[in-house]
């Protein structure tokens, strides 16, 4: 007896540390988190107050103004219609950021409903996920840009067809937390007092497989700035004259020879910073939300 | 073992017909006529119905579907509209080349760069060199190869001139050249793939070293480096083999980009410039034929799965 209780004590003593440790490297890895968030959060106000913040409009063209260096005029200088660069890229934001956002959104909210429709039964999940595995078969890039060459260069399409290259990642994930939900006993306690099987899905399923879905959201925005710009640098993204990074870019690749530096470091430090910002947002997230992945 | 590769290849099936119907289906999603859209607006009724006739597209979607499916189990992708009717499958032919050679080249680099990385920052957990690494990581994860690319591009083919800006070179034009014109886009494409191995090296390390047998091992007094080799390594293999051949996937759908921006006359440049020329037939068939190599990666990686690991057969 006595010795039972000092082993117990012992046990909890050691659990005790283990989550003094746990919770010193949560805060870490939540203030890095937080440093994501705050990136995420000053590139979405960005894009918000863009009219605020650059007084020039990315589209007025100044021939005389040409290819111009960063100077006090044109901080980030002017591209090869005599543009405000800087304006061009504080622009930028708003595309990025609303393509990114809404591709998040909409590959979260669909991959969620196909993944808890999968889940319910054999035949739906095979039918579901025989098409998800389908399109992830398909290289993401080339998908992309094949959707894009058919339903013509528009920011609407961009969004649509980076949600069908992105569904099928969330639709996985959603699917496979849902069926490990389902082996829970509350959800059999639910069986036994006669709910709905919609009611159990919706009610009781679907809060619970939130926390991975919302992980993978801020992935899927992450990824859907990179093929946005990629896109866009490929000329088959957004359609010219609307100020995106990706064309801005691709422009800067048109002037590598007359050493146009400021064409490739600023849209290329804005795209990278808002995908290291949510990359370190969802890693911190996922460590908070989801510690079953570690 | 014999059931396993059996099993593995009849599940393989459902995802090619899934492909094949997608495939198939992009061409019917242009927005109105495909064969207008093909030839432009100032086309005549008579060549667009012409057009339509010899893509088939006057047939039923049925008809059409197994026409071309049978075409294209006998190697025939039909011909190309935009490039003087030439055989799509002779244009992939030599458009495959120089996307497998890119994407191998960069898996190459990105796996010497991130074993050893990787596997030095699990054995320095928590010190300057595992944080040094971790961030690498981190950044590598967050550039796009194409922005890595076109930096890569400014510092060493303009300003430096140690390699050249653009273009290819093969072979047959010597060695040294045509490793010179793949190195600058196999870097780019190669590092983000590097970061993701580290990350997972790093991690899987980790967790072997930190397993129950590493620990009973070392209490036995096994050599460190008998560890290493024997116990720790066979049991990362899956994760090891895993992690390439989602890096060659992702190498391979990546390569679209970089290939773009290097002039490189890969897969990816064939059809970006299809798609400029409204080239729908060739479009398909890139799709079709990189979806199915990457089924084939996938496949390769599962059967390699039950060799490493025997428990996996039996599941």
């Amino acid at each position: 007896m006595n010795i039972e209780s000092l082993e117990l004590k012992e046990i909890k003593r050691a659990l005790a540390r283990e989550q003094r440790g746990l919770t010193i490297k949560k805060i870490f890895k939540n203030r890095i988190s937080i440093i994501g968030f705050a990136i995420v959060l000053i590139m979405v106000l960005i894009a918000i107050f863009a009219p605020v913040i650059s007084k020039i409009s990315p589209y007025t063209a100044e021939v005389t103004k040409r290819l111009l260096k960063p100077s006090s005029d044109h901080i980030f200088g002017t591209d090869s219609l005599g543009r405000d660069v800087f304006s061009r890229v504080i622009y930028g934001t708003r595309v990025s950021m609303i393509v990114g956002f809404s591709v998040g959104l909409f590959s979260a909210t669909l991959g969620m409903i196909i993944g808890l429709y999968a889940s319910t039964n054999k035949i739906s999940d095979n039918i579901l996920m025989r098409i998800c595995d389908g399109l992830k078969a398909i290289p993401n890039v080339l998908l992309a840009i094949t959707l894009m060459a058919v339903l013509g260069a528009d920011i609407k399409n961009v969004i649509i067809s980076l949600t069908v290259v992105s569904t099928p990642g969330v639709a996985r994930i959603a699917r496979s937390s849902a069926l490990v939900v389902r082996e829970n006993t509350y959800i059999e306690a639910m069986k036994c007092i006669g709910a709905k099987p919609s009611r159990i899905l919706w009610r009781h399923i679907a809060p619970n497989i939130l926390a991975p879905v919302v992980v993978q959201m801020t992935f899927a925005f992450a990824s859907a700035i990179i093929a946005e710009a990629a896109l866009s640098f490929l000329g088959a993204g957004v359609p010219s004259p609307i100020p995106s990074w990706g064309s801005i870019l691709n422009e800067g690749k048109n002037y590598i020879f007359s050493s146009a530096w400021w064409l490739l470091l600023f849209p290329g430090l804005f795209t990278g910073i808002s995908v290291l910002g949510l990359n370190l947002f969802g890693d911190g997230l996922r460590d908070l939300l989801d510690p079953l992945s570690n | 073992m014999g059931k396993y590769i059996v099993k593995r290849i009849i599940s393989v099936i459902p995802v090619l017909f899934v492909v094949s119907i997608i495939v198939f289906s992009l061409l019917h999603l242009t927005p109105g006529d495909t064969a207008s859209a093909i030839l432009g607006t100032e086309a005549s009724q008579e060549d667009i119905n012409a057009l339509n006739h010899r893509l088939g597209l006057d047939k039923p979607i049925i008809i059409q579907y197994v026409d071309w499916i049978g075409n294209v189990f006998r190697g025939d992708f039909g011909t190309s509209v935009a490039s003087n009717n030439e055989a799509v499958s002779s244009m992939i032919a030599t458009h495959f080349k120089p996307t497998i050679e890119l994407a191998g080249y960069a898996l190459m680099i990105s796996v010497f760069l991130a074993l050893p990385l990787g596997m030095l920052a699990a054995k320095f957990k928590g010190t300057v060199v595992d944080y040094g690494v971790s961030t690498v990581a981190l950044l590598g994860i967050s550039l796009p190869s194409f922005l890595l690319g076109l930096g890569l591009m400014m510092l060493f083919a303009v300003k430096l001139r140690w390699f050249p800006v653009s273009g290819y070179k093969p072979w047959s034009a010597g060695i040294e050249l045509h490793i010179k014109s793949l190195t600058l886009p196999a870097i780019s494409l190669g590092f983000m793939y590097a970061a993701f191995m580290m990350r997972i090296t790093r991690a899987s390390m980790l967790e072997v070293l930190n397993s129950d047998y590493i620990k009973m091992a070392k209490a036995k007094g096994v050599k460190e480096s008998v560890i290493v080799t024997k116990h720790a390594f066979r049991n990362s293999l899956i994760t090891v083999i895993t992690v390439i051949g989602q890096s060659l996937i992702g190498a391979l759908s990546g390569a679209v980009v970089v290939e773009t921006l290097f002039g490189v006359p890969g897969m990816g440049s064939l059809i970006v410039n299809s798609i400029a020329r409204r080239d729908y037939q060739v479009i398909q068939a890139v799709v079709l034929v990189m979806a199915l190599l990457n089924v084939s990666i996938n496949l390769i990686v599962d059967l390699l799965y039950g060799i490493v690991d025997p428990r996996i057969r039996l599941e």
